[in-house]
């Protein structure tokens, strides 16, 4: 049986719905040395800003329950070295190439966008990284910032725009309405849930950035939960993500209502975890006799 | 370098080698056995979510299909590690880094405090292995069986300090350091060193100070060990930004990173 596992985001086709969220993958480049990264829908780069960004003290990461906080803070070289030295090394991947971007203000993100315009196939909003002191997060948690910043990149790129939201709201829903109302293509759901863990005998954060985002196994309900409030709300594709670890949490998203999904965390754990999560799907779409993946978008719902 | 793999790898041998310390050898299905010293191994404990990272381990000794680590009980994570049994399953991602490049005009000089013996003794067995001499300072807190194996392994190399006096020098293996260099009869040298943060940056400024070249193995906390995290990121020395423990390094040059 033919398996139909292609998906759009406005005019953009994707191969399949398996994406690698920002920051969990690189650009790509090292993970192809692993397995051949074109097999996958596309990949999500590490968020992009205007100027190059060290990003926060160590430690960067400590594991929690079934999950990990990390404190990142954006660590990038910047835009300019992003097209001078990146982008022509990805650009051949027989992929989508979605770039996110972050900026620390509205017109930040308006360069951004008109900077990678043409240069690669969609864009990934990042409102809601909780690790930086400007911008990040506190617009996406914010409704009338959200609406500027969306309306800023539509109005400077002609590509797929997709927001991605932060779950630390009280309504998550109308932050994704309201992307959607000032031009988003799609919202990706959700960026990492903050959080904080201590080291008793030092009596200080374990984080060098104190706080950090929490991601993985852990947050995968809440997430999932997330992404079935939100798509039903809205008309444009949700791309679900948190704590996705194998298949069978892939298709509980879908079930939820996503269209596609991005794979995180889990390739920290597994390399490999995103192709695995793509076989997987493909599997049990076969298994179920289901010809296409967009059959089971969204079929769960309260009775 | 070697292509990264993922090996389904069974468990040979846990030995109690020392207090909380395990000697592990495992079984690596389709391992060519290639690896630097100073390279390592990102080990996942098992299939259950929690400890969801896996566990970075510096290669001891590797060979065809074969690897060993050395395993000391600090938390959780490498409490399950050492818990392993003969026959039980470990995923077992690697060869990672970059490991020592070895100057084969100067003398080798390898500075290890406690655990940071692993890397550097995969790099002393290779030395060995091609007859090049070196010399090994080996800082401990007390007399410890894994000191006893160095003494068995590589004799009389090994200068032993201790911070307790219990078997050589009373001292600690930086501040040994100096005094040992001076009285060898080589004229060229070359420091690696691996061991406590503060020891690293002593070693370091040492060398700096006496124009030797100092080259440390780092560790880091890290969740991906191939250099996509971001997590493990370590300053540059006089330059802005970072470099990856788990990609540029573990091992860098020490005038290359800021400890």
């Amino acid at each position: 049986m033919k398996i139909d596992l292609s998906t759009k985001i406005g005019k953009l086709k994707f191969k399949n719905p398996v994406l690698t969220a920002s920051g969990t993958f690189g650009y790509g480049l090292l993970i192809n040395e692993i397995f051949d990264i074109s097999r996958l829908g596309g990949i999500i780069t590490k968020s992009i800003t205007i100027r190059s960004r060290p990003g926060n003290p160590a430690p960067r990461i400590v594991e929690a329950a079934c999950g990990m906080l990390n404190s990142i803070g954006l660590e990038n070289k910047g835009i300019e070295n992003f097209l001078d030295e990146v982008l022509p090394k990805i650009k051949s991947f027989n992929t989508n190439v979605i770039a996110s971007i972050a900026g620390e203000t509205v017109d930040e993100y308006g360069r951004l966008a008109e900077k990678l315009d043409r240069n690669v196939s969609a864009i990934e909003v990042n409102i809601s990284c909780p690790n930086v002191k400007k911008g990040g997060m506190s617009f996406g948690q914010d409704l009338s910032s959200t609406k500027k910043v969306v309306k800023k990149v539509r109005r400077k790129t002609s590509l797929p725009v997709i927001v991605k939201l932060t779950p630390n709201i009280t309504r998550i829903e109308d932050i994704a309405k309201a992307s959607e109302e000032n031009g988003a293509d799609a919202v990706s759901i959700v960026n990492t849930y903050e959080g904080l863990s201590i080291d008793i005998y030092r009596r200080n954060s374990k984080l060098g950035g104190f706080s950090g985002g929490l991601s993985g196994p852990a947050i995968k309900p809440l997430a999932l939960f997330a992404v079935w409030k939100v798509a039903k709300n809205i008309d444009v594709p949700v791309i679900g993500c948190g704590g996705i670890m194998n298949f069978s949490d892939a298709i509980e998203f879908f079930m939820a209502g996503a269209s596609l999904i991005e794979v995180g965390s889990a390739t920290f754990s597994d390399p490999n975890a995103s192709l695995r999560i793509l076989k997987g799907v493909k599997h049990f779409l076969e298994e179920e006799n289901i010809k296409s993946i967009k059959e089971i978008v969204g079929i769960v719902d309260e009775n | 370098m070697n292509k990264i793999r993922d090996y389904y790898s069974t468990v040979v041998n846990n030995t109690l080698i020392d207090n909380n310390i395990y000697l592990i050898e495992m079984f690596l299905p389709g391992f060519d056995g290639k690896a630097e010293p100073g390279q390592f191994m990102m080990i996942k404990i098992d299939e259950t979510y929690d400890p969801f990272l896996r566990r970075p381990y510096s290669i001891l000794e590797c060979k065809k299909e074969r690897l060993k680590i050395l395993v000391k009980i600090v938390g959780r994570g490498s409490e399950m590690i050492a818990q392993k049994k003969k026959k039980d399953r470990l995923y077992v991602l690697g060869p990672l880094g970059v490991g020592f490049s070895v100057d084969k005009n100067s003398h080798s000089v390898l500075v290890a405090g406690g655990m940071g013996i692993a890397p550097l003794w995969f790099l002393a067995r290779g030395l060995m292995k091609g007859k090049k001499k070196f010399s090994i300072v080996y800082g401990e807190r007390t007399t410890s069986l894994l000191g006893k194996e160095m003494d068995k392994t590589f004799g009389e190399r090994v200068f032993f300090v201790t911070d307790d006096g219990s078997r050589g020098l009373k001292s600690t293996a930086s501040d040994a350091l100096p005094s040992f260099l001076d009285n060898l009869p080589y004229r060229e040298s070359t420091i690696y060193a691996c061991g406590p943060h503060g020891m690293l940056k002593e070693v370091i400024n040492f060398g700096m100070g006496r124009n030797i070249p100092v080259y440390v193995s780092l560790e880091e906390r890290m969740a991906c060990g191939i250099g996509v995290c971001l997590g493990c990121s370590v300053k540059r020395k006089g330059k802005y930004g970072f470099l990856t423990v788990c990609r540029d390094g573990p091992v860098f040059k020490g005038d290359e990173v800021e400890i």
